[in-house]
């Protein structure tokens, strides 16, 4: 069996609470969740190991009559299940003054399925003493590095995913895990410090153990680079963005611009621009649990939905947006998988899960050398969304200068990248052959309901206003 | 209403279930190895409304009890602490189980020695809010009405609007006699006003989280925001590069000024990561306004008043920056021991001293008044600050023209010496201090 014994005990008190609300909803489904976290934390002065400090252990059900949506979410689905039944009746109601205007939905597909998903984890082959090992010989690694070190931290946190899916006729469980690997380091030279970060990501434990050791130089040279960093002057410049930025880019233009719940507000221009040319010819977006194996590479989403793969922008044409249930439900559309919660206490909206821009055929050096005067800018630090009127504001670590198609030792930092989404998109002329996803992000709806996310690409050559 | 304090007889929330959990969890470390524990209860209870176009979409009901327990060992002359979450199904052997488990992991830390928080005064508090007591149903549709009241304007309105009303209850023991209850009551606004008056359709995005209702301010609100989103429809890119001092509002106040307050923060301080310290000057050469900025437990209003943190500690406000000098830092029990300094607890909440100069008179001669950033950023380490602007209003002395489509930075430290501070004062979230400030140096572009 995939799951552990919390969930596992409690499926079938899950399928008589369907049976019997199912007595007054047309529909009923019940996610039940039980995920657990580590956190290992060793810095220069202290250390902690925390389990399941945002741990998620509890139930959601929902419901419909082809009306509003009713959500109850619970700790625990046992004992009593017809005296439950009867008290989320009793709860779930409004206030007789909106009981007049409520939506309406189409029926929900609840098509037959029972299956079991599995991804194999190797988190029971280390003891937290070899975390602690592990993360006190990084932390010391970096230290060592440069007397101008104020402190480095070496952190480790893992992501353990048990989840079932119960309705009429679903039965869905599976298992999951992922793991990141943080490293900073504080540095001081003269009156300027700076911070500086590496990480490395896997649903394996063991990999990113081996991987993080090898990037501690590579985070010591970053810091001794910030601290010269100066101010970026204000401009419109050709520019590189690394694939932690192109992903950003991917994330706050068009994966925000169609989360379909979005469509349902008409809060999305993106609406009335499917099938019409949105960026570059040569940009293909994806968006999809199941388009690439990262941190929400889940098997089937919160509302039970099994993982796509979605095209969201083909050949610079948008093709495609994500669904959760409630959106496709009132838009009459087949939902994507794209369903997620912050955990069991809160709504599933439509949600990103792994969204990147594909490869292209460029190469990255030739996109360096066909730049004059630009910077590539690197690490992703925040953005922000505007998916009704297309503003974009994508914040980077530091850039780079470029002069005369060469990278420079000339490092700008903060750098913050803005415009208006198309004019960014079509600006587009290169996109490099390499590609890489990073599993490390937040996202938030508005500015909650976060969710973790991964995002990347390749390279892209692009026109955009650096501030 | 006031707090009230006095000893704890226990808590009636929902019935007894979660305090049987937690007498079982406390027993369950009376019993093991460690030299100390802390625990942190926490119900919360929710009923949210999702609306769409004025329909209603979704109702969601939500009880949570979860609980953070931390336990502590004394060791070879260092301490180790561990701590693990328990929600509220957990049975005597899981509890047993993972206290066993924190035991050992705490044995492998090696951190310098501390006491945990010693408190026998046992409270027992709500923080004041018209909220109690009422029906939660009722005060979610008494919010929608207030919002929907507000939609008045042709060609603008609510497109889509999340409401939620919350009660949480805090209970924190430890070893050391800490026995402190705090219920807190608070209600959030989503909503998206839109303008459909011109071709394209736009939006601005507010949310808005308070202690207390005011049901008639939230309709205030949206309508000057219903305002505000007709006029970004009209907004213009400005044709020539504007050169005029920037006003900031107190949604971006909240975020500048919590950047500057952290830095003075003990876990900062003794980790290295604070720029300044005690003595040093955020107003260097100063040409504008003082700063003073107080860190207080409880602003009244404010959903992010306690009167405890998660370990325990009774809230002491603080003063730390007094005519644009940190004075004093503020933090937990551990770093503030670490540091040699007297714990003040978590403080969330921050109060910021008004100017002398109105509102009107800071309005009064040329400026652009942003109104909606994407975000505004400010980097203490590269002394800089700036963002994306999606709506100002520039008045060029003459008149008042909604912009857009432009963004703005500077260095942090030209700006703090040469800031207006209005006399007007706003509580938004956990900020309580000017209401806008006008600031200068920043390039606009």
């Amino acid at each position: 069996m995939a799951i552990r014994e919390f969930l596992a005990s409690r499926k079938a008190d899950c399928k008589r609470l369907v049976e019997l609300l199912g007595r007054e909803f047309a529909y009923v489904s019940v996610l039940g969740s039980d995920v657990t976290t580590k956190t290992v934390v060793v810095n220069r002065n202290t250390s902690r190991v925390e389990t399941d400090a945002d741990a998620d252990k509890g139930f959601t059900v929902k419901m419909t009559d082809g009306r509003a949506f009713f959500e109850y979410s619970l700790d625990d689905v046992s004992g009593d299940i017809d005296g439950l039944a009867a008290k989320i009746i009793r709860e779930c109601g409004v206030a007789d003054s909106l009981k007049k205007d409520m939506i309406k939905s189409c029926p929900i597909a609840d098509e037959p399925l029972t299956k079991s998903f599995e991804r194999k984890n190797d988190l029971g082959d280390f003891t937290d003493a070899q975390l602690l090992e592990a993360c006190t010989a990084i932390k010391d690694a970096i230290i060592s590095k440069s007397e101008n070190v104020l402190n480095a931290s070496a952190i480790l946190r893992t992501l353990d995913v048990n989840k079932i899916f119960i309705s009429k006729n679903r039965s869905l469980e599976q298992a999951y895990t992922w793991v990141n690997g943080i490293m900073l380091v504080n540095y001081r030279e003269g009156d300027k410090m700076v911070g500086a970060r590496e990480g490395e990501c896997s649903h394996l434990l063991g990999e990113v153990l081996a991987g993080m050791p090898q990037k501690v130089d590579k985070l010591v040279n970053k810091a001794q680079k910030l601290v010269t960093a100066q101010p970026i002057i204000p401009g419109v410049y050709d520019v590189i963005t690394d694939p932690s930025v192109t992903g950003l880019l991917a994330h706050e233009a068009f994966g925000h611009g169609v989360e379909m719940d979005m469509f349902v507000k008409d809060r999305a221009l993106a609406k009335s621009y499917m099938n019409r040319q949105v960026a570059s010819p040569i940009c293909n977006m994806r968006d999809g649990a199941g388009s690439t194996l990262s941190v929400a590479s889940y098997f089937f989403d919160d509302d039970g939905v099994l993982a796509h793969d979605t095209q969201i922008i083909k050949n610079g044409i948008l093709v495609s947006g994500i669904s959760d249930l409630i959106s496709a439900s009132e838009l009459g559309t087949e939902p994507t998988g794209n369903g997620r919660r912050q955990d069991h206490t809160r709504k599933a909206y439509s949600r990103m899960t792994n969204t990147f821009f594909e490869r292209g055929t460029d190469k990255l050096e030739d996109m360096i050398a066909s730049i004059e005067h630009g910077y590539m800018i690197f690490e992703t630090n925040n953005g922000m969304e505007d998916p009704k009127n297309w503003a974009i504001q994508c914040v980077a670590e530091y850039g780079i200068e470029i002069v005369d198609g060469k990278l420079t030792d000339n490092y700008v930092s903060p750098v913050i990248m803005s415009g208006y989404v198309p004019d960014v998109l079509k600006s587009i002329s290169m996109i490099s052959d390499d590609f890489v996803v990073e599993g490390a992000g937040m996202c938030g709806k508005g500015h909650k309901e976060w969710v973790r996310v991964s995002d990347g690409g390749p390279a892209l050559k692009l026109r955009v206003k650096l501030g | 209403m006031g707090a009230r304090i006095g000893r704890r007889t226990g808590i009636k929330v929902e019935g007894e279930i979660r305090v049987k959990n937690l007498e079982n969890i406390i027993e369950i470390l009376k019993q093991s190895k460690a030299s100390d524990y802390s625990v942190l209860a926490t119900d919360e209870f929710s009923y949210e409304l999702f609306f769409v176009h004025g329909s209603l979409e979704t109702v969601r009901k939500s009880e949570h009890s979860s609980a953070q327990v931390s336990v502590y060992v004394d060791h070879d002359g260092k301490k180790g602490n561990a701590s693990f979450g328990l929600d509220s199904s957990a049975n005597e052997k899981e509890i047993s189980a993972k206290t066993e488990e924190a035991v050992s992991r705490a044995r492998m830390i090696y951190d310098a020695p501390y006491s945990v928080v010693a408190d026998d005064m046992a409270i027992n508090a709500e923080i004041p809010s018209n909220i109690a007591g009422k029906d939660e149903k009722q005060v979610g549709a008494e919010l929608a009405e207030a919002v929907s009241k507000a939609c008045t304007r042709q060609g603008c309105g609510i497109n889509a609007l999340e409401i939620f009303v919350t009660k949480t209850v805090n209970t924190v023991r430890n070893s050391k006699g800490v026995n402190k209850t705090q219920t807190k009551y608070s209600a959030s606004i989503e909503a998206i006003p839109t303008c459909d008056e011109k071709e394209e359709s736009v939006e601005l995005f507010e949310t808005y989280t308070f202690g207390s209702l005011d049901l008639d301010g939230i309709t205030r609100e949206i309508a000057a925001r219903l305002d505000d989103v007709s006029a970004r429809a009209n907004a213009i890119k400005p044709e020539v590069k504007l050169d005029c001092p920037v006003i900031l509002n107190a949604y971006e106040l909240k975020t500048f000024f919590e950047e500057i307050a952290s830095d003075a923060n003990y876990a900062s301080v003794y980790m290295n990561f604070s720029l300044h310290k005690e003595g040093d000057l955020w107003q260097t050469s100063p040409n504008g306004d003082s700063l003073n900025i107080t860190m207080r437990g409880v602003i009244e209003g404010s959903a992010y008043s306690n009167f405890f943190d998660r370990e325990g500690t009774s809230l002491n406000d603080r003063k730390i920056i007094e005519n644009g000098k940190i004075i004093a830092g503020y933090g937990t029990n551990r770093f503030a021991q670490y540091l040699g300094k007297e714990p003040t607890g978590a403080l969330q909440c921050m109060d910021v001293e008004c100017g002398k100069t109105t509102v009107s008179e800071m309005l009064a001669s040329p400026h652009l008044e942003c109104v909606y950033l994407s975000g505004l950023q400010v980097d203490l380490y590269n002394d800089y600050i700036g963002g994306e602007i999606r709506l100002a209003y520039y008045f060029d002395g003459e008149k008042k023209i909604p912009v857009t489509g432009i963004a703005m930075s500077g260095k942090l430290s030209e700006v703090l010496n040469n800031l207006t501070l209005s006399s007007e004062s706003a509580v938004l979230g956990s900020y309580r201090g000017p209401e806008k400030i006008k600031i200068s140096g920043m390039q606009i572009f």
